[in-house]
């Protein structure tokens, strides 16, 4: 279980790193919808998606 | 607009409110959990739907517009950073929930004073959650009145909407405490959800022909606003000091964190989470989508917190649809100040005269409790009334403010080092260092208060508890057994 949980922030910490870095790096200079509009889209997709997969395992 | 439309919208929607917080008192049983946590009892698309309407306030469809407007898409990270937090109640959730049934927790602030084994860590954490808290539900409240002055063109006056406003907060929080206010919760959170949706098709239909056509026109009339620091409100320094203490808001704001208590199962919480997340997203992405469209629309507005106001107001907008929203908003508010005050009223009595009185009955608690609601209200109607500016101050402190409870929070749940000391000093010098950094306006290197606060509050955190004694019986009793309830539930 311990290993699991860490793997898991491990992962959080990975997507909150590019939430922080790839709208202010890569696509700082791209003024489209596909630039950080869509970037910030999939990232919370994304968060949504390991949220779901993880609350679907819990047991009561 | 006219004024009697307005009234009569607001008459139907008070009476259906008051009628669903009536019809909640069903089945309803005595004693203090059941008031302030119905009894962890609600299932699971009651409590997403509260969950939802208390975290959301009148920030999304105005303040959130507005950051938008100003600033470009920098408010969609913003906003949708602070919803991957939500991966914190994923962790914490069913911590709180199992120890809160263990234990008999009804508030956080006695589930740290509890793990920490000290009273005066539940009476501060109290005391922090009533000086940020308070302010916040003061600006809501005046939000309200300035909301129904504007829409009705100035002919009903500020203080109506500030007075029916507290009324509607007091009324469905004391009728049947956290039922009444879940269910009205409920309502509302649809009524939000609902609304926003339609005036945002109807925008972006009648003006734009469909999104096609709508972001083509974003493209080439404001393309700065689709990337960051764009306009340049949101640089990456305001970016941090905004987002710090949003990521951490659902365990970091009493009203939302009280809420992991509530759900009768493990399924229900699951449902309660998975649906908020659902909710947040759709509507964080309507919020940002109106302050786009009032920047093609109205592209000079004095002031960013007029894009609401004037998203509603242009002529293609029907009166119905406008009316329908400010429900819509009027509710968002509403449901976060009778949670906000449903929770202090909650830690007044557990944390701050139950906690050094404990041999007072359940009965004097509770009706402490109770009588603690109108009289937070009323404080929080009276700084609203004033329009005092450091109302306003606190009032934006408010979620940096709560993040300095947040190291005693990881603590309690995984460090068995951290002591009753390293919390209360954590919060007081953390509370001190970013309350002076706001009103000061002083950022040092170019940083928000709350990044300085968050560090001064981690450090003496940690060094506090490494020089104090910690409980460790306590600590090894509290998180053995959560341990070994996590490994049968199968949660992280």
């Amino acid at each position: 279980m311990r290993v699991k949980r860490w793997c898991w922030i491990l992962w959080f910490g990975f997507l909150l790193l590019l939430d922080y870095t790839v709208p202010y790096t890569v696509l700082s200079g791209v003024n489209k919808v596909y630039g950080a509009f869509l970037f910030w889209n999939l990232f919370a997709l994304t968060a949504i998606g390991s949220i779901f997969i993880l609350l679907w395992k819990w047991r009561d | 607009m006219n004024s009697s439309y307005i009234l009569v919208v607001i008459a139907i929607y008070v009476a259906l409110g008051t009628w669903m917080a009536y019809m909640s008192r069903r089945g309803m049983g005595a004693g203090v959990t059941e008031y302030f946590l119905a009894n962890r009892t609600v299932g699971g698309f009651v409590a997403a739907l509260t969950y939802s309407a208390t975290t959301y306030s009148a920030f999304m469809m105005v303040g959130l517009a507005g950051f938008t407007y100003k600033g470009g898409v920098g408010a969609l990270g913003f906003e949708l950073t602070y919803l991957s937090g939500l991966v914190l109640a994923v962790f914490f959730g069913p911590r709180f929930w199992l120890v809160g049934k263990r234990y008999g927790y009804i508030s956080p602030a006695e589930l740290l004073g509890d793990r920490y084994e000290s009273q005066w860590v539940a009476a501060v954490t109290t005391l922090v959650c009533l000086i940020f808290l308070i302010p916040y539900a003061a600006v809501q409240l005046m939000g309200i009145g300035y909301l129904l002055g504007g829409l009705s063109g100035g002919t009903i006056p500020f203080w109506v909407g500030l007075i029916l406003a507290t009324l509607l907060a007091i009324v469905w929080a004391w009728i049947a405490g956290l039922r009444s206010v879940a269910w009205t919760d409920s309502l509302q959170a649809l009524v939000m959800l609902v609304t926003s949706i339609l005036v945002l098709l109807f925008v972006i239909y009648r003006y734009f022909g469909g999104f096609g056509g709508f972001f083509v026109k974003l493209e080439t009339d404001y393309p700065g606003w689709l990337s960051v620091p764009g306009p340049g409100f949101f640089n990456w320094k305001a970016y941090i000091g905004l987002t710090l203490p949003w990521f951490f808001f659902c365990i970091s704001n009493p009203q939302v964190s009280q809420r992991l208590f509530i759900p009768k199962s493990m399924s229900a919480m699951r449902r309660m989470l998975g649906g908020f997340v659902i909710f947040g997203f759709i509507y964080t992405l309507v919020s940002v989508m109106w302050g786009f469209s009032t920047k093609v629309l109205s592209p000079d507005l004095a002031r960013a917190d007029l894009a609401t106001p004037t998203l509603l107001s242009q002529p293609l907008i029907p009166d119905i649809l406008a009316l329908i929203v400010m429900v819509g908003i009027l509710g968002a508010a509403v449901s976060t100040i009778d949670s906000i005050l449903l929770t202090l009223s909650s830690m007044f009595a557990r944390d701050l005269y139950k906690g050094f009185r404990p041999r007072a009955s359940e009965e004097v608690e509770l009706r402490l409790g109770k009588w603690v609601i109108p009289v937070i209200s009323l404080v929080a109607m009276i700084f609203g009334w004033l329009r005092v500016g450091l109302i306003s101050a606190l009032s934006v402190a408010a979620s940096a403010g709560l993040l300095m409870t947040v190291p005693a929070i990881f603590g309690a749940f995984f460090w068995k080092r951290g002591t009753a000391s390293g919390a209360i000093w954590s919060m007081i010098l953390g509370g001190g260092v970013t309350g002076f950094l706001y009103f000061s306006r002083i950022r040092p290197l170019g940083h928000w208060p709350a990044v300085w606060g968050g560090l001064v509050c981690l450090v003496a955190f940690i060094v506090v508890s490494l020089v104090t004694k910690p409980p460790l019986v306590k600590a090894e009793e509290f998180l053995g057994y959560l341990e070994e309830e996590l490994r049968e539930k199968n949660a992280l």
